[in-house]
């Protein structure tokens, strides 16, 4: 399961990122707060799949689904 | 002289923290990325710098990448005595994977760092608990619980940083070993670490205050309401240009008014009281009338800024732009771009995507800038009346000021479709990513000084320019024939000349002299409007220039070709001038100006046609 996956008000536990995330973004998604371990909510989605906002330590941050379908989730409910 | 050199995470409120140390009224935005050149204030013996927010040392956007650059090589420098780095207490972990490497990087030079903790006013009314002390012992550095906001912990951050900079003296050379027996807090991994164990051990709760934010974002982000209330909001930006300017305006004019009439009596009859009632008043003049509407728009452009609504508005435009090649930061660059399109331009560096960076700097020039402002007031008030509904809120003057500035988005999403599908098709792109800053309740009065510093410095610029070019309009309509008779002046065979270019649009040769002088900058046809109705009826209402127009007999149909006319040429040197900077390309800003000319003619005659 990856990040766009997750809907409104869900939570889920990072897992990784997938090779195809550029480096640049997955060292700026980890200063946001995405590392391994890290309890990810998904705050809103906007319509039309337009970008969703995430939750993930003190960070708020909306992404689109070319950056949040490449990083892997795990829903433990 | 002591060099303190600040940086922090974008959003940290350092641009305000600056000023509240140097008193210079800087652009201060609650936007990610807005500061993007280095900002200079004096105050006592320190020199503060202030450097663009950046999230770590390791850059994604253009701007990062100079940014980072420019902050390496500053901390190498050995001007500078000490580093203030800000930290947003609300956000402390975030803040201290830069703070983390910063402090690294310091010490690698010798150089002392003091860190500002930032917000505190929000994080003790909530009801937190932050250890300033424990962070600072464990950070090795001076820790000042401040708020730039309320002022709170300002001088003692004064006193630290001098108490750094003077008695510390900064080590030149850095002891070999102190600073590579750690972790390499440079490295991403490290530093994330050490932010992350440190925020733990001595931050506060951070879903406390993110509670807050999200229940608003819950309203401001939803499908129907976030749409309702950008709507409104937008709405409410354009309406307040005229209703809330015009008192001012109003002010300026009649001032405007009264300075002519204390001073004709005293000039001598003749060429020095046409040359002041004409060209300075009536030309020059009848620009300075404008001059509150660009204030407002400055001001309501950064409060929607410094309040965080900004980067909500990105993500809400995020979709619909996308469908025309641009993006959600697209949004951020394009509304600064009703103020003015140079700082737009730089405005957009924050846009990841080369692509959608390009097209948003092409738009720019379509979006109805100040320098529009003069022009689609005089012609609006000219043309449309003054009738008012809902009790006074809603007038059909904004109502077509509303629409212009649509009319512009249209053309600007036609225009950026049509190349992003063609011409930059193949233009390497990039994925959206940004953090949405907590909602403040923004500083109004630094804003209002920022506001008026912005309306003063384009006052000075467009100010140069249309003084000169309203001079020598002046010497042209006035002679030979010293006013008598504008019809058969200098300026008269220079507007036969060029009549059959306006002919077509229903324009006589006074319209078509002003639009051409108006190729150096948009703004300069209202003065040059001016001067030629001045010299005509040198006894008239100088500052009534929309009633002069109407009584000149401008049809609805040319009136309505002039405005499509301005909203779509590129008449500005100065954006021609950045466009070229700013992309790199010599040709593209020729062949947007020609294009954009050519598209303004075109549209202009085919809309009078249709009257």
């Amino acid at each position: 399961m990856n990040l766009w996956d997750l809907k409104q008000h869900q939570s889920g536990t990072m897992k990784a990122f997938s090779e195809e995330m550029p480096e640049a973004y997955r060292h700026r998604l980890q200063e946001f707060g995405f590392q391994k371990g890290e309890l990810v909510t998904c705050l809103r989605q906007t319509p039309f799949s337009g970008p969703k906002v995430y939750q993930v330590g003190d960070s708020v941050v909306s992404l689109t689904q070319d950056l949040a379908s490449v990083v892997a989730v795990e829903v433990s409910e | 002289m002591n060099q303190v050199l600040i940086l922090g995470k974008p959003n940290s409120g350092k641009s305000l923290l600056f000023n509240r140390l140097t008193g210079a009224n800087q652009k201060v935005a609650n936007f990610p990325g807005v500061t993007v050149e280095v900002k200079r204030g004096v105050s006592g013996s320190t020199m503060y710098v202030d450097f663009p927010g950046v999230y770590s040392l390791q850059a994604l956007t253009t701007d990062e990448i100079v940014a980072i650059q420019q902050l390496k090589k500053a901390v190498a420098d050995k001007d500078i005595s000490v580093v203030l780095c800000n930290l947003d207490a609300t956000r402390l972990e975030r803040s201290l994977v830069l703070g983390v490497q910063v402090k690294q990087l310091a010490d690698r030079h010798g150089l002392p760092v003091v860190f500002s903790l930032n917000m505190m006013d929000e994080i003790s009314g909530s009801g937190l608990k932050l250890d300033v002390e424990g962070l600072s012992k464990d950070l090795k550095s001076r820790v000042i619980a401040i708020s730039a906001k309320t002022k709170m912990g300002l001088s003692e951050l004064k006193q630290a940083l001098d108490a750094e900079a003077t008695s510390g003296k900064r080590q030149l050379e850095a002891p070999i070993g102190e600073a590579n027996d750690q972790v390499d807090f440079e490295s991403n991994s490290g530093s994330l670490l050490r932010a992350k164990e440190l925020a733990k051990k001595y931050g506060p709760n951070s879903s406390v205050i993110l509670k807050n934010q999200n229940r608003i974002d819950h309203w401001v982000l939803s499908d129907i309401w976030g749409g309702a209330i950008f709507l409104v909001t937008m709405l409410v930006l354009f309406q307040s240009i005229f209703s809330w300017a015009s008192p001012l305006m109003d002010g300026v004019e009649s001032a405007i008014g009264n300075i002519g009439s204390l001073l004709t009596p005293l000039l001598p009859e003749g060429i020095a009281s046409d040359f002041v009632n004409d060209a300075i008043l009536g030309g020059f003049g009848s620009f300075l009338v404008f001059v509150p509407q660009i204030f407002i728009l400055t001001f309501i452009i950064g409060l929607l800024e410094d309040s965080g609504y900004m980067a909500r508005a990105a993500i809400i435009c995020h979709k619909p732009l996308s469908l025309v090649g641009l993006s959600g930061k697209s949004f951020v660059s394009l509304l600064s771009g009703h103020a003015c399109a140079i700082p737009a331009m730089f405005a957009a560096r924050i846009i990841e995507s080369p692509k959608k960076r390009i097209l948003t700097i092409m738009a720019l020039p379509l979006v109805a800038c100040s320098a529009r402002l003069p022009v689609y007031s005089l012609l609006i008030v000219a043309l449309i009346p003054s009738v008012t509904f809902a009790g006074g809120l809603v007038g059909l003057q904004g109502l077509a000021f509303f629409a212009l500035f649509v009319f512009g988005y249209l053309v600007a999403g036609i225009v950026t479709g049509i190349l992003s599908k063609t011409v930059y098709k193949e233009e390497s792109d990039a994925p959206f990513l940004l953090e949405l800053p907590p909602y403040r309740l923004p500083a109004v009065g630094p804003l209002a000084q920022r506001s008026i510093k912005s309306s003063w410095a384009f006052v000075k610029e467009a100010g140069a320019i249309i003084f000169a070019v309203t001079i020598v309009v002046w010497v042209l309509g006035y002679f030979p024939n010293g006013g008598e008779d504008l019809g058969s002046s200098w300026l008269a065979s220079v507007g036969q000349f060029i009549g059959p270019i306006f002919e077509p649009i229903g324009l006589d040769w006074k319209f078509g002299v002003a639009v051409l002088a108006s190729f150096l900058a948009r703004e300069v046809f209202v003065g040059t409007l001016g001067t030629l109705y001045g010299i005509e009826g040198a006894d008239e209402n100088i500052a009534g220039l929309a009633s002069n127009l109407e009584a000149s007999g401008l049809t609805m149909g040319s009136g309505v070709a002039l405005l499509v006319f301005y909203a779509i040429a590129l008449q500005c040197v100065s954006t021609v001038a950045v466009m070229k900077k700013e992309t790199g390309s010599g040709v593209l800003p020729i062949v947007t100006f020609v294009a954009y000319s050519v598209l303004a003619y075109i549209l202009a005659l085919a809309v009078y046609q249709l009257f």
